[in-house]
């Protein structure tokens, strides 16, 4: 059963890259644009040397923690869908403390790593009391504090925390000791996340509170029956999901860009929740669909340049396999299981 | 009442069957204009499939329908409207975020319709807000929502199914005077309830099923008969088997003293008082008519609701303040009626699902999966459950997850074991094998409460009965004191209260 369970999987995964590569085909010769060519620049050339690897590492990296988190609150029928604001949150924590106080030494990294946690947890949690002590709707709340961090965080960057003498609405760089260490062209984030992403399948495995909140998702009754303070259960999975999401915006802010500015988040938290679905909740899929996203995303950065091909064309490609993701997640077990059924009934009428 | 003319409905040799279970057997019912034709019995009964029946909604696999003598076919929903037929469900078919005119609207009614309709809500004195949304409106204003369009559209045979049951006690009142007034127009109605004080009330025939089957019909209605009728319901009482038991140790296992709560909302039951003793190694059953506090009592006693500490003793501790975990600690094990969803996960593995409720099976926060296995293997061959710890428990039948979800609370070694019909819908042999573990149980010491709405299952586990009724529970009888009469008349509320009396001395000594 586990094993034919494992293979449906991954046969709606292979089917839905199937169908989305057939729609994307589809999409381009309605745009009139080359295939074979656009397939390179968007798919082989972003990858095609270390750098562009590396590229992709560094892409994926917030995805994939962002997604962390949420598959936790969509375990247990958590809707915190808010992950990029509590991105920005975390971001702006960190960075705030590393503008502010340069010169701590060692201690900076690890307080800014803190600070990072703090501020997304912070912004979860007002979703999370929002829904506990007022029954408003998580989903609704933590999507529109989403607009809250990013208007504080555009008033910050353009007011009081702009560079001065600067060109743009952005910071000035974070002082050395708030930035990742980088070891062999790669921040030490995506080290320690590859690291976090292994240990993530024992943490599913046996932490309990995974457990107790995966009953809340998929049987609120038995939760309560047996005794669980949903509540609780509630805070820990907003909690955590915010805290991974802070930790992503200091991935950000303390790699690859060095500072602070409006498009920090690049919607990594809207980004991420397709990763969670595409990734079916699991820890692999998650980690191969956070690297899909994030080939989708330099493809077209690439082909913006290469071909003169608009952005939105990348967001295309990415809506395409969402939706592919997600029409193959839903029929393909559906199609298996009447395949299946058919082989049985014509196997009985050949019995009998 | 005209029993000479035509009969409006007449049903004969009525049959409907569900996969294995004969829903209706033949039936046969013959229903009059101007009567108010009541439809008793328990749940199961094959109350609701004669419903949907009647709707249009199910056809029947035999038997025959002449309505006004003349044969026919109620093949949808809309015939029966055509005919005459209208149904008001329990639950009723409205949409929640539409006004009540827009409803009418949905429901086929036109504007010369909804004139009409105002018409009939001045004339019989129902008042309906027609502008206001669904969702503002009480129980008792959508019930004569649903009514008042059946009138409109001029029904004939109105089916009314547990009109009461949302309704406090003067609605009530108002609506039994709403039916006699219906009946005396020409109309017939055909209430559907399991409360004999409302038959007994309204009705001038009575037809009780059982099983599917017409066991009585009883016309000249009055108080004398309600305990026939009771009777007839409850069915002959199954023999008592005089095993061998050790008798029930002395020392109180769980307490309930003076147990109240509030009901709920507008519906539900309030719970009255309570006051009992269960003793260790002793099986207290306590019976009744489904909706009179069952679900209300099992969530009290699990701690799914709480109450003063002080109304609720496990052993000596009171427990009434504590929630279910707490409870559970302190030695409460709780079998829900709901095996599926509440008692266990269905999408989950055999080994999680013991992993739900087991205590013992995680150290600072960390699952210790082999213990997890041995107890997941443990329960499972004390069941003569084959099947490896790693299955779905969607993949067990019903039997067997009972079977499983019985085994898991047992082996959590409790002082006390509250059970809600444990062997309700499941086959002769699993309900045997359940049942011998729930009186191997009570031999090492355990005290185990069944609350059920089948006599079979109480009368083979219990020591003791008590029956609940409008949240008043009768005092405990030892079975050999419990006879049909008495269950019949505690069943029905004809007990006189004074029972309460005969408990405290009893509780006492």
């Amino acid at each position: 059963m586990r094993w034919l369970r494992a293979d449906t999987a991954l046969l709606s995964g292979l089917a839905a890259m199937v169908l989305g590569a057939l729609l994307t085909a589809l999409a381009m010769k309605m745009l009139a644009i080359p295939a074979i060519e656009t397939i390179q620049v968007f798919f082989v050339d972003p990858v095609a040397d270390g750098f562009g690897r590396r590229q992709l590492l560094i892409t994926a990296a917030p995805l994939f923690l962002c997604a962390l988190g949420l598959s936790v609150a969509f375990r247990g029928g958590v809707q915190n869908i808010g992950a990029d604001g509590q991105l920005m949150s975390g971001a702006i924590c960190a960075g705030g403390l590393a503008l502010a106080h340069p010169h701590m030494g060692v201690l900076l990294l690890p307080a800014c790593v803190l600070a990072a946690a703090a501020g997304g947890m912070l912004w979860a949690a007002i979703a999370a009391a929002l829904r506990i002590w007022c029954g408003a709707s998580e989903l609704l709340s933590s999507l529109f504090l989403v607009y809250v961090a990013q208007l504080i965080l555009t008033a910050l960057v353009s007011g009081p925390w702009r560079e001065p003498g600067g060109y743009g609405m952005e910071t000035g760089p974070l002082p050395d000791g708030a930035m990742l260490p980088v070891w062999g062209g790669l921040h030490a984030g995506v080290w320690l996340l590859a690291i976090l992403g292994m240990l993530w399948w024992l943490l599913e495995r046996h932490l309990v509170m995974f457990f107790r909140l995966r009953v809340l998702g998929e049987a609120p009754e038995a939760a309560r029956y047996a005794g669980y303070r949903s509540d609780n259960l509630i805070w820990a999975a907003m909690l955590l999901s915010g805290a991974l999401a802070g930790l992503a915006g200091y991935l950000q802010i303390a790699g690859p860009l060095g500072r602070l500015n409006p498009d920090l988040s690049s919607g990594y938290g809207f980004a991420a929740i397709v990763v969670v679905f595409a990734g079916q909740l699991g820890c692999l899929g998650m980690a191969l669909t956070s690297l899909l996203v994030a080939l989708l995303r330099l493809g077209a950065e690439n082909a913006q340049i290469a071909m003169h091909l608009p952005q939105s064309v990348g967001l295309l490609f990415q809506g395409v396999f969402l939706v592919s993701f997600l029409l193959c997640q839903r029929w393909v077990p559906i199609l298996l299981e009447r395949m299946a059924t058919m082989t049985t009934r014509r196997r009985t009428a050949h019995g009998a | 009442m005209a029993e000479a003319a035509v009969p409006l409905l007449s049903i004969r040799g009525l049959r409907k069957i569900y996969g294995q279970t004969v829903a209706n057997d033949h039936i046969d019912l013959t229903i009059a204009a101007g009567e108010v034709h009541a439809l008793l019995g328990e749940n199961g009964a094959g109350k609701s499939t004669l419903v949907k029946i009647l709707a249009g909604l199910t056809r029947p696999d035999g038997g025959t329908l002449h309505w006004r003598g003349e044969p026919v076919h109620l093949d949808s929903p809309k015939t029966a409207r055509r005919l005459g037929i209208a149904v008001v469900l329990q639950h009723f078919a409205l949409c929640p975020g539409l006004t009540v005119q827009e409803n009418l609207r949905l429901a086929g009614l036109d504007r010369p319709d909804l004139q009409r309709f105002k018409t009939q809500a001045a004339r019989y004195g129902l008042p309906v807000p027609l502008d206001s949304c669904v969702m503002h409106l009480s129980a008792s204003e959508r019930q004569r929502l649903e009514l008042l369009r059946c009138l409109t559209q001029e029904a004939q045979l109105l089916v009314l199914d547990e009109p009461t049951a949302m309704l406090g006690p003067a609605e009530s009142r108002t609506f039994m005077t709403l039916m006699r007034q219906l009946a005396a127009e020409g109309r017939a109605v055909v209430l559907i309830t399991h409360k004999l004080q409302e038959v007994l009330e309204v009705a001038d025939v009575a037809t009780v099923l059982r099983r599917g089957r017409v066991v009585g019909r009883l016309t000249d209605l009055d108080a004398a008969n309600a305990r026939d009728l009771a009777t007839m319901m409850v069915g002959d009482l199954p023999q008592l088997q005089p095993a061998p038991r050790t008798p029930p140790r002395q020392l109180p296992a769980l307490t309930m003293h003076r147990l109240s709560t509030a009901a709920h909302r507008d519906h539900g039951v309030a719970l009255q008082e309570l006051s009992l003793t269960v003793r260790r190694g002793e099986i207290l059953g306590i019976a009744g008519v489904a909706g009179n506090g069952q679900e209300e009592l099992l969530a009290v006693l699990s701690g799914l609701q709480r109450t003063s500490p002080a109304s609720l003793l496990l052993e000596d501790e009171p427990c009434g303040h504590l929630g279910v975990a707490a409870r559970r600690t302190l030695g409460l094990a709780y079998v829900p009626s709901d095996r599926l969803g509440v008692g266990t996960v269905p999408s989950m593995t055999l080994a999680e699902n013991v992993l739900l409720t087991a205590s013992g099976m995680s150290q600072l926060g960390w699952v210790r999966h082999g213990r997890l296995a041995v107890r997941t293997r443990e329960i499972l061959a004390h069941f003569h459950l084959h099947q490896p710890p790693q299955t779905r428990l969607a993949d067990l039948s019903g039997g067997m997850a009972q079977r499983f979800l019985v085994g898991r609370e047992i082996s959590a070694q409790p002082k006390v074991l509250l059970a809600a019909h444990p062997t309700w819908g499941v086959d002769v042999r699993c309900a045997q094998d359940i049942i011998a573990a729930l009186l191997e149980l009570r031999a090492k010491g355990c005290a185990v409460v069944v609350v059920s709405e089948d006599l079979d299952e109480l009368f083979a586990l219990a020591d003791r009965l008590a029956v609940l009724y409008r949240g008043q529970l009768s005092p405990a009888w030892p079975m050999a004191e419990v006879d049909e009469h008495r269950l019949a008349q505690a069943m029905a509320g004809l007990a006189p209260t004074a029972g309460i009396a005969e408990h405290h001395a009893l509780a006492a000594g």
